[in-house]
């Protein structure tokens, strides 16, 4: 890998790394399964950066790698072939409790374990979309018709407005 | 209004945890991971190459130098047999998603047709693996008969070949049952949802 490729990788990631990480968490079971699931996909990132042929942002093009990748390696059976990566230079933060906003946090968890209870086909289009892709991308990432994706945006909010109202 | 709630509560995430990686050491960690996740591919497909090629060679040898007719004949069999497993073998890896460039339903589709490929190679596994195996190895072992032997030592290798063609049916039925078939269940279902609103 050159220098420039390099360069446009540490700064995609640096870019990005919160948006992937979220999309992470809503596919893991808890934050070990985040953290080897954002590592799987930033290998997966790194191994396909030469073939990226921006027809799509580079963000847009993470974003469905790491959707794919996540797919594919909650599969318990598959954690247990595939997952023995290990990357110490990765650490996710906790920020002290006394620090964040305790409502904030609360709202987050009950968002988070909403979208949970969604069929991986609605997760990877409300993440996106909560990501505040545009449905052009959506669509681009998903495979799904631009119409499709709006209709199952509206669908997936009203549900999980009423998850979230139901838990409060 | 419901739009601006969950993004905003989404979003907050960054309040609460953060990645920190250091960006001198990540790549060196990437591709050595990278490294690593290739080299146990290779070692895979070693595993496959070097299991054949005991099992091939083995028994071409003994297609020169046993001297029982029926196992001579047996031994040939049994090389030309153990190309065909693994002719087999690897062209029911040929759908295997390895890249993840390309859309959710476009991976869901390929993982479907490799979750279907594999099903298949297990669920006919007795037909191209364990009965001929059964019948090529029992023809080899009935072909030292012609030297006199204690039965019993030979009823007992007839019986330890059939049973672990026994054994390895039980186990890919297991494993269609327990590995293959739920996540085919899963993909078409995920795929029914991504399509049912595409009509």
């Amino acid at each position: 890998m050159n220098q420039r490729l390099e360069n446009t990788f540490l700064t995609a990631i640096e870019q990005n790394q919160q948006k992937l990480l979220r999309i992470c968490s809503v596919y893991a079971q808890d934050d070990d399964d985040k953290k080897d699931l954002f590592q799987e996909a930033l290998i997966h990132i790194w191994q396909s950066m030469p073939s990226f042929e921006e027809r799509s942002s580079l963000s847009t093009w993470m974003f469905r790698i790491t959707l794919n990748v996540c797919l594919r390696l909650q599969s318990k059976q598959l954690k247990k072939q595939e997952r023995f990566l290990k990357m110490d230079s990765i650490r996710i933060a906790h920020i002290a409790e006394e620090e964040t906003n305790v409502e904030e946090h609360e709202q987050l968890f009950k968002l988070r374990s909403c979208i949970k209870k969604l069929n991986d086909a609605d997760k990877a289009v409300i993440t996106l979309y909560l990501e505040e892709l545009p449905y052009s991308e959506i669509s681009g990432i998903t495979g799904l018709t631009e119409n499709n994706v709006a209709v199952k945006v509206k669908r997936i909010k009203d549900r999980l407005m009423n998850c979230i109202t139901d838990k409060i | 209004m419901i739009d601006d709630v969950l993004v905003k509560i989404w979003q907050s995430s960054p309040n609460q945890e953060r990645v920190k990686f250091e960006k001198s050491r990540l790549i060196l960690d990437v591709q050595a991971s990278l490294d690593n996740v290739h080299k146990a591919v290779k070692y895979r497909d070693l595993l496959d190459i070097v299991s054949a090629g005991l099992v091939i060679p083995a028994f071409a040898f003994y297609v020169f130098f046993v001297p029982f007719t029926l196992s001579k004949i047996a031994s040939g069999c049994i090389a030309f047999w153990g190309v065909y497993v693994i002719i087999r073998i690897r062209r029911a890896k040929k759908n295997k998603t390895s890249s993840f460039t390309g859309t959710y339903l476009e991976y869901l589709h390929k993982s479907r047709a490799f979750l279907i490929d594999q099903k298949e190679l297990m669920d006919t596994v007795l037909y191209w693996a364990i009965i001929p195996m059964v019948i090529l190895i029992s023809m080899f072992l009935i072909g030292f008969w012609e030297r006199p032997g204690p039965v019993i030592n030979r009823v007992i290798a007839l019986c330890g070949n059939v049973v672990l063609g026994m054994v390895i049916y039980v186990m890919n039925k297991w494993a269609i049952k327990k590995q293959i078939m739920p996540r085919l269940e899963k993909v078409d279902a995920l795929i029914s949802v991504m399509e049912m609103e595409k009509e």
